[in-house]
């Protein structure tokens, strides 16, 4: 028998005693790991739809003075109306060689600023059904015009102008009624108007794309294929952007913070939970210390004692709360929008069982040492 | 020079006002004596034997056991001289409640190196002594009062110290029942070890080679 066996004794045959402490670390624990499980499972479906969906590319010509902002890119710079135009031969280049790039979308944009309603506003000129069916996460209120006369809003202008579906705008002093207003989207969509090419070049006077997207399939080797496209069209600016996904990431990084500040104060709690618990065991137990010291025990000794209960007490809530919460997470995450799949994350149980021992230890540091300090005669005086 | 001398020894409480639980005590003890100590309530009877226990510093004074002077030691090595000197048999015995009757005896075994096999075997024939052999693993509160008595004197002998220092051992314990934990210490001491004990029943005064009085805090007789 040893110290070890003093500490197992008392948390097998006081169970009472440490329960609190397990409870406490095992819901602690639990919290942390069903957030963690479910933020690793969106990840990972956000890397699994990224392979999907493939790589988005975006051509735009090569300039330096931009600076309004569509497609990942910065378009105008403080309203420069100036805008390039792409080489000509891009698009024919672009169809000529799209299976050997991989392409499966290519998607022209022509940007202009123009004056609405007196305000200048971005036009961009697309194929809009194309558009819809690469982007099935926009939304559009109201009807079809049919392809040539559709004229859909960005939801940030139609808000600012106060103007919905069937309203009229004026577009480079040409009276136009609007087909319908975008969901929104958050994203740069909201702050452009759409228009179909043919209607985009009457209103512009250019038919020449701005910039190009293109989708590449979801087997292509990107840097690979980048390259090819640099070589091929020398005079124009190659981006990927994979700007749906980075934006779902984007929520999952804010998720993770959010579950990292909860683990934060998740610890903090569970370490003032074992400290109350510990500092109330250690004083119904005074004489038993005095005990200890009688019998020889070294100061060292009683705070190895104190700390090595705290230690397994948490170890074990740690145990139970890591099960705990990954059955929480498999509980969860069907009725959270995405297909998760939860796994027994071992990386993730070894850290939380470190963590609950971080905690034990820490938490047991002032009672393990309240204890030592004990006067052992003081601890009998009472017999 | 004798096996145990208390020099002039003082304690005073300062909880409060000050409280003069021993003053000028001075007492030598041989090897080998089995010696009482008797007095009223709050005589001073515990305060002389936590400091025998080095778990108390007196006030002024010295206690020098084995011509080591104990409170000149480092806290560290006090605790090590009680494993080595001293054996403790405390009133209502104190026994660990969640350790069994054998965890018991071998708590004052748990810092010691020594394989567990050894260590147990050595509780156990420490048990045999007190006629405890057959309930090893019993808790505490499984005993009767006689037999925690016995697990609690086991406990004191473990390590073979050669003093035994008992407060009230037979305290809570029937006149039958106290006299068997008497008889036991009769022969430890038979044994070799020097026995203080703490007592109120004169009756024990029969089997002890000394008695010394204490009153107020002084040594009366
Ligand atoms: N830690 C302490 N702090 C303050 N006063 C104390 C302390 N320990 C003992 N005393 C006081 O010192 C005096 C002697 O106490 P002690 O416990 O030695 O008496 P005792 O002879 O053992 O009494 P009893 O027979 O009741 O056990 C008492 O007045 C007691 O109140
Ligand atoms: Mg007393």
């Amino acid at each position: 028998m040893g110290l070890w066996d003093i500490a197992v004794n008392n948390l097998k045959r006081r169970k009472g005693k440490a329960l609190l402490i397990i409870i406490g670390i095992a819901l602690g624990i639990a919290t942390v790991v069903a957030l963690f499980s479910l933020i690793t499972a969106m990840n990972d479906k956000v890397n699994k739809d990224l392979e999907r969906l493939g790589t988005k590319v975006v051509l735009i010509p090569q300039t330096e003075k931009m600076s309004l902002s569509y497609g990942g890119i910065v378009v105008a710079q403080d309203v420069a109306f100036d805008i390039k135009p792409m080489p000509e031969n891009v698009l024919s280049l672009l169809e000529a060689n799209a299976q050997e790039l991989n392409i499966e979308y290519i998607l022209q944009k022509n940007v202009q600023v123009v004056d609405v309603n007196g305000r200048l506003n971005l036009l961009v000129g697309m194929n809009i059904n194309n558009e819809f069916a690469v982007k099935p996460w926009l939304k559009v209120k109201g009807s079809f015009a049919g392809e040539e006369k559709q004229i859909i809003l960005g939801s940030t202008i139609a808000r600012q102008m106060a103007k919905g579906p069937g309203d009229t705008v004026l577009i480079n002093n040409q009276e136009l009624v609007i087909s319908g207003i975008l969901e929104e989207t958050g994203q740069e969509e909201d702050n452009i108007i759409l228009v179909p090419l043919a209607l985009f070049e009457k209103l512009a006077g250019d038919n020449r794309p701005t910039l190009i997207e293109i989708y590449l399939t979801s087997n292509a080797d990107v840097g690979n294929n980048l390259n090819k496209l640099r070589a091929l069209l020398p005079d124009v600016k190659v981006i990927t952007t994979k700007e749906m996904m980075e934006a779902r990431k984007e929520v999952i990084e804010r998720f993770e913070n959010f579950a990292i500040l909860v683990s934060v104060i998740v610890f903090v709690i569970l370490v003032l939970i074992v400290v109350t618990t510990m500092l109330g065991a250690v004083n119904e137990r005074t004489k038993e210390i005095g005990v200890f010291r009688a019998f020889g025990f070294r100061k060292k000794d009683i705070i190895h004692v104190i700390s090595l209960e705290a230690a397994l007490a948490c170890t074990l809530g740690g145990l139970l709360g890591y099960i705990l919460g990954i059955f929480t997470a498999k509980g969860v995450a069907p009725m959270l929008d995405y297909e998760l799949s939860i796994g027994w994350n071992p990386v993730l149980g070894i850290l939380m069982l470190i963590l609950a021992i971080m905690i034990g230890l820490i938490a047991s540091w002032f009672p393990a040492n309240k204890a030592a300090e004990l006067d052992p005669q003081e601890a009998l005086r009472y017999l | 020079m004798s096996f145990i001398t208390v020099n002039n020894v003082s304690k005073i409480y300062e909880a409060g006002n000050k409280v003069y639980a021993l003053e000028n005590v001075s007492l030598t003890v041989d090897e080998g004596e089995f010696v009482a100590i008797m007095g009223p309530s709050g005589s001073g009877k515990s305060t002389l034997l936590s400091i025998l226990g080095v778990l108390n510093p007196p006030t002024t004074g010295t206690v020098i056991v084995d011509d080591i002077n104990v409170f000149d030691l480092s806290n560290e090595k006090q605790a090590d001289f009680r494993r080595e000197y001293l054996g403790f048999v405390f009133q209502q015995f104190q026994l660990i409640p969640y350790l069994t009757a054998v965890e018991n005896v071998m708590l004052p075994l748990a810092v010691t190196p020594m394989s567990k096999k050894d260590k147990f075997l050595q509780a156990e024939k420490a048990l045999e002594k007190v006629g405890l052999g057959q309930k090893l693993h019993r808790l505490p509160h499984q005993l009767s009062g006689g037999e925690q008595g016995r697990v609690a004197i086991a406990r004191a002998i473990v390590n073979q110290p050669p003093i035994i220092l008992a407060d009230e051992p037979t305290g809570s314990l029937d006149s039958a029942t106290g006299l068997e934990i008497i008889q036991l210490f009769k022969e430890l001491n038979k044994g070799g070890h020097t026995i203080l004990m703490v007592t109120h029943n004169v009756e024990n005064r029969k089997h002890v080679q000394r008695t010394i009085f204490i009153r107020d805090g002084k040594i009366v007789s």
